[in-house]
């Protein structure tokens, strides 16, 4: 069994009267540490894909299933956790919670997993160390550069040892030495901790360096 | 971390902030304010017929009770005064009494006259239930006639308030007439300031002459069988105490027929009403300031959410639950509502604690005050612990409320909806 299965997904936005078909009867199963990378032009369904696999948003057909758990049978509460412990998000624009330091943003997933405070100190310095943090720890997102801010985000996407990390054209905002070092420690964690990655990208620096590519053209895989 | 997150979400609008607290605290300072003034007011009016000599509680005929038949005389009043003085010696409540007789009447000088009421006490045991002798500003307090000769020839000592003595431009020493109804007819004599006092009211000045009840039963020429006081007046240390007092007396004097206890509300029911129109009319207040700030809290977390909805969204993302995104919002809305409290008990309170003492002179509104009763012409503002309890709990409700909306319009947020069709 694979540790990804995404069966017959179909996802249709509705504006006006048209129908617009994000997704149309996808299919793709992804193994466990597999370092993934979602490719098309824009438009083409790679977002939208993410955001399913992630329980972001629901699908208008089909099924996923991910260690053997569908996510149509969770409910609201049980989607939560399910992202809390399983999925680690990285967003384009980094999107890290302004009002916490780089420290607290990280610190806050092992916090809502109710780890407690000696714990959530020895892991994060623990990851920043790992990922090279250690000097931002006490910065807030707005004295960090985009780099460095998608370095927490990846942190924050790792801190709770998820099954899969989901990125979301994590290497778009950054220049190209910023972008080889993400991708570094992408693929080393990937190897090190057995994390499945699966992200979504346009650069091709990117591609060449993904285990497999998985191309969407008008929300169908080619 | 919710409440450090709530914390400098606070912050993140400090002015936004600011004006919202600063409106709290607004709402907060004119609700003490109104508080003390209302305190200030009830103790006032209470204090000012208690000390004027309606007592704490009265004990007086069953008709006199139930019906406001005056001119009664108190049965069985020997009777009753010994069980009041076996009591004062037996209970753990300390109380006083004094018997008292009354009778309207006019005091006249030349073309002046003006309707009062004699009021008839025993001196000594009247300065324990009234205030009269504080009150004194000049000559002397009147004092029983230990002449037993009862055909010498003694002019009878009044005192007067001294509005009453401005009116007719008298003083210690001078003479008036009293004129008053009695069995015999009318009957008017020729009578001596002794004292002169000065009330918490021109009311009170203007309407109480005070003599010997002796000299005011013998002016009255009562038969003997009718030298019973007309009601006894009694008080305690503490206001709080009335009931208490009433209860007592009202078991100790169970088997004396016809005869009724009754505190200060009873006797006066028109305070009872202004107390209680005056605590609608806070409600009132309250309501209409805490709408305000509810609407302006409302508004602010309102927009607070609208400008982090991205942020909400990626907080669902990585696993929040709506609990948690609730709650953030709530420490917020609390936050803003109790330091803006805060503020305005405090400043509030500093006003009110100054106003306490140097006391807030009422006497451009002295006509409408006297329309209120006995009240004086200085307000003393006060507040108690539970007055700031009731701020705090008010705005810790009003903070609750207001922030469900924004709660409910965040939970409604999906996290894809939040982070990208913001």
């Amino acid at each position: 069994m694979s540790q990804i299965e995404v069966k017959n997904l179909s996802k249709f936005f509705y504006q006006a009267e048209y129908e617009i078909k994000a997704l149309d009867n996808v299919t793709i199963n992804i193994e466990k540490a597999e370092f993934t990378a979602l490719v098309g032009p824009s438009g083409s369904g790679k977002t939208t894909l993410l955001n399913a696999i992630g329980a972001l948003d629901k699908p208008t057909s089909g099924e996923i299933t991910i260690n053997g758990t569908k996510l149509s049978e969770l409910n609201k509460n049980q989607i939560s956790d399910y992202r809390l412990h399983h999925i680690g998000f990285v967003f384009q624009a980094y999107n890290l919670i302004p009002v916490l330091t780089a420290f607290e943003n990280v610190e806050y997933v092992l916090q809502l997993q109710k780890f407690n405070k000696t714990d959530r100190r020895n892991k994060v310095d623990s990851l920043f160390k790992e990922i090279g943090l250690e000097n931002l720890s006490d910065r807030f997102p707005r004295e960090l550069s985009g780099g460095q801010q998608q370095r927490v985000a990846v942190a924050r996407a790792l801190i709770a040892q998820p099954d899969v990390v989901l990125a979301d054209e994590p290497t778009a905002n950054l220049d190209s030495e910023n972008s080889e070092k993400l991708l570094s420690l992408m693929e080393q964690l990937c190897e090190q901790k057995g994390i499945t990655f699966l992200f979504s990208t346009h650069d091709e620096r990117v591609m060449r360096r993904a285990k497999r590519l998985i191309k969407l053209q008008d929300g169908k895989i080619v | 971390m919710i409440t450090q997150m709530a914390w400098r979400n606070l912050w993140r609008q400090k002015r936004r902030t600011t004006l919202v607290m600063t409106s709290a605290a607004a709402g907060i300072l004119g609700m003490i304010m109104y508080m003390g003034f209302l305190n200030g007011l009830k103790s006032m009016m209470i204090e000012g017929s208690i000390e004027s000599g309606l007592g704490f509680v009265q004990i007086r005929p069953d008709d006199y009770i139930e019906k406001r038949q005056s001119g009664l005389t108190l049965p069985n009043a020997d009777q009753i005064i010994k069980s009041l003085q076996t009591l004062q010696k037996s209970s753990s409540l300390t109380f006083h009494f004094s018997e008292r007789t009354e009778k309207e009447g006019m005091v006249r000088l030349g073309g002046t006259m003006r309707g009062v009421n004699f009021l008839g006490i025993n001196p000594e045991t009247e300065k324990n239930v009234s205030s009269f002798d504080r009150w004194l500003v000049e000559g002397e307090y009147l004092k029983e006639n230990k002449s037993q000769d009862q055909n010498s020839f003694r002019m009878i000592p009044i005192m007067m308030g001294k509005a009453l003595a401005r009116k007719f431009e008298v003083e210690v020493a001078d003479f008036v007439i009293i004129s008053m109804g009695s069995d015999n007819g009318n009957v008017s004599y020729k009578t001596q300031i002794v004292g002169v006092y000065e009330a918490i009211s021109d009311g009170i000045d203007l309407s109480t002459v005070l003599l010997l009840r002796s000299d005011l039963l013998s002016i009255l020429k009562l038969p003997d069988n009718q030298h019973s006081p007309e009601y006894i007046t009694l008080s305690t240390e503490n206001l709080g105490d009335t009931e208490h007092l009433k209860t007592l007396i009202s078991e100790t004097l169970s088997s004396v027929q016809n005869i009724k206890a009754a505190t200060y509300k009873e006797l006066q029911p028109e305070i009872v009403r202004l107390l209680e129109f005056s605590d609608q009319f806070k409600s009132i207040f309250y309501l209409i300031i805490m709408t305000g700030f509810a609407l302006t809290l409302l508004n602010s977390i309102l927009m607070s959410v609208l400008e982090r909805t991205r942020e909400i969204g990626i907080l669902r993302a990585i696993g929040t639950r709506g609990k948690a995104i609730s709650l953030t919002l709530i420490f917020e809305s609390v936050l803003t509502g109790m330091l803006g409290c805060a503020a305005g008990v405090f400043f509030g309170g500093l006003l009110i604690l100054w106003l306490h003492h140097s006391g807030l002179s009422l006497v451009a509104f002295a006509r409408g005050m006297e329309m209120m009763g006995k009240a004086g012409s200085v307000l003393y503002p006060w507040l108690s612990a539970f007055d700031i309890f009731i701020c705090f709990f008010i705005t810790l409700s009003v903070s609750f409320i207001a922030v469900l909306y924004p709660v409910r319009s965040a939970l409604k947020l999906t996290p894809i909806k939040a982070i990208y069709d913001r």
